[in-house]
């Protein structure tokens, strides 16, 4: 019976090899949450600057969840694309935070990696793009050999995200 | 303008108001009607009106082509206000509405509410590894796992321990680091044991830590242990951001460098707690002198706690009686009121006694015995 609101916005994505650079992003929550309204999913647009630094999408979060329980709590799922001038899109990053537990607002950083191949598949991609994702990013989670995926460290995306939480102290949480 | 904009415009209904500005002689025309107001409704429900009302500007004007004349125009809003009981009636129904879908959320949500069992506190951690920086070698991972000093359990099912991908370090104003972003829940829970020793009684609980070891593998499979540190679990809930510096273990002795130079392998730690506090340690004085280490880097995580716990909900309980106990003191008043009316109505009352009580005893002084035969005459 407790209900949490997340508004917020996915600012921009900086430290990244190129520039021209959308994001599809995600909301990933256990089985007692459910979505009263909003979207769950999306996909920013392709922001090109010419002169920053960083890449701004200035996308906006908004959802309503009402939850049973504690457990579960929503994480957020990023993967950062680069669209080249022949409009390839090409994987620059995988990121994975969870959303603040605290009510306010918060500006979070959260770090990307993308997966490297062997050596003549990151010359093949430096030459032609593409270049090796994950199947499926849920495995990211699980597994005892996590260690042997060998990834490289990208650039970072930048959140601001407010929280409201409804009716957690009427259940005894201290947040 | 669908070509060069490609965002989906929603459908739009246009009305034209004309004039027909034929001369009186000819007969009327097509070419003769000239626009004077467009008004756009589109599906949202968003109404443009081009020109706008005039509002007491000058008026527009509109010339004709074939005889250059002009004409000009005032555009105004005589349109009748809505009623009151109309404007009621709209309120009405919107807060009617509102209400309804207050109660189908309200119904969606449900009224229960999953709770650790009585005198427990639950201890929730949501948190990501974030990065690892300044560390020797490249193609790093990490290791973490819970220690849980007494009376903290976990349920059987919970991953208390994880293993990050390798990552490849990038260098960024001068330091390298490498990114993990691997995310890690855990719940924990705080028992106080009913068989505790008597000075166990006033202490604080100690919270649990997590263990982090760094480790890096190369090309050739070499294993290199980079550091060992902890991060001591916060006991405030929030959002922690939580930085671990780490040691390695060095030999004694200059072969222990070369063989971690050409082949990996270097001493590693047996018993993991050690990092902390070792957990066959038991007396007074915790002395690790003699221990040869090497500073690498820090390891950054970020921890989002929560607390839960029954006793919480009954001090809120608590609260909220004082908070009727505030409003009750406002019906006290209006009980002393009643307690001050019936006062007076008992000291009225008394005084009525008493002065019955002395007419008695007036009447009964001057009363004497009648004797017999004085009522006679």
């Amino acid at each position: 019976m407790a209900e949490v609101h997340v508004i917020g916005q996915i600012i921009g994505a900086s430290g990244f090899p190129d520039h021209s650079l959308f994001c599809k992003w995600g909301i990933h929550s256990g089985g007692g949450w459910k979505i009263l309204s909003g979207l769950r999913e999306g996909q920013t647009q392709v922001d090109n600057p010419q002169s920053e630094d960083a890449a701004y999408f200035a996308h906006p979060i908004d959802i309503h969840f009402a939850t049973k329980g504690i457990q579960g709590w929503p994480r957020m799922h990023f993967q950062v694309w680069h669209q080249d001038a022949f409009g390839r899109n090409e994987l620059y990053g995988y990121g994975f935070v969870h959303l603040p537990t605290s009510p306010g607002q918060h500006d979070i950083d959260c770090p990307t990696w993308r997966p490297t191949g062997t050596f003549m598949e990151s010359v093949s991609q430096f030459f032609l793009g593409g270049g090796p994702h994950l199947k499926n990013p849920d495995l990211i989670y699980s597994g005892a050999d996590r260690y042997k995926l060998q990834t490289i460290a990208m650039g970072k995306i930048h959140l601001r995200i407010g929280i409201i939480l409804r009716n957690f102290d009427k259940f005894g949480i201290e947040c | 303008m669908r070509k060069r904009n490609h965002l989906e415009a929603p459908p739009i209904q246009v009305m034209y108001i004309m004039a027909d500005l034929s001369p009186a002689d000819r007969p009327a025309e097509l070419s003769d009607e000239y626009v004077l107001c467009a008004i756009k409704v589109d599906a949202n429900g968003v109404l443009c009106m081009r020109p706008d009302f005039s509002c007491g500007r000058k008026p527009y004007s509109v010339e004709t082509l074939l005889s250059r004349e002009g004409f000009e125009y005032t555009i105004e809003n005589v349109s009748k206000d809505m009623s009151r009981q109309e404007q009621e009636k709209e309120r009405k129904m919107y807060r009617e509405m509102y209400l309804r879908h207050n109660d189908f959320v309200h119904s969606c949500v449900g009224n229960e509410f999953e709770l650790p069992p009585e005198d427990t506190l639950r201890y929730v951690v949501f948190g990501e590894i974030l990065s690892a920086q300044d560390f020797e070698k490249d193609n790093l991972y990490i290791h973490m796992f819970t220690d849980l000093p007494k009376n903290w359990s976990a349920d059987r099912n919970q991953q208390l321990s994880w293993i990050t991908q390798s990552c490849s370090v990038k260098t960024v104003n001068q330091t390298e680091i490498a990114y993990f972003s691997y995310p890690f829940h855990f719940e924990l829970v705080y028992k106080k044991s009913q068989y505790s020793s008597s000075n166990e009684e006033s202490e604080l609980p100690q919270f649990p830590r997590l263990m982090v070891e760094v480790g890096a593998f190369d090309s050739w499979s070499r294993h290199y242990t980079e550091g060992y540190s902890y991060f001591q679990l916060p006991a405030k809930p929030g959002i922690h951001m939580e930085k671990a510096h780490c040691w390695r273990p060095v030999g004694n002795s200059v072969f222990d460098n070369l063989r971690r130079f050409f082949t990996g392998g270097t001493p590693e730690i047996e018993d993991p707690t050690y990092v902390a506090v070792p957990s066959t340690f038991d007396g007074k004085f915790l002395s690790k002198f003699g221990f040869r280490t090497q500073s690498t880097g820090t390891v950054m995580a970020r921890f989002n706690v929560m607390l839960q716990s029954r006793t919480f909900m009954e001090s809120k309980a608590n609260k909220r009686s004082l908070g009727s106990l505030l409003e009750s003191l406002g019906i006290t008043a209006m009980q002393a009121n009643i307690t001050s009316v019936l006062e007076a109505f008992k000291r009225a009352r008394m005084k009525m006694v008493q002065a019955r009580e002395a007419a008695t005893q007036e009447l009964l002084r001057e009363a004497r015995p009648i004797y017999k035969g004085e009522l006679d005459d």
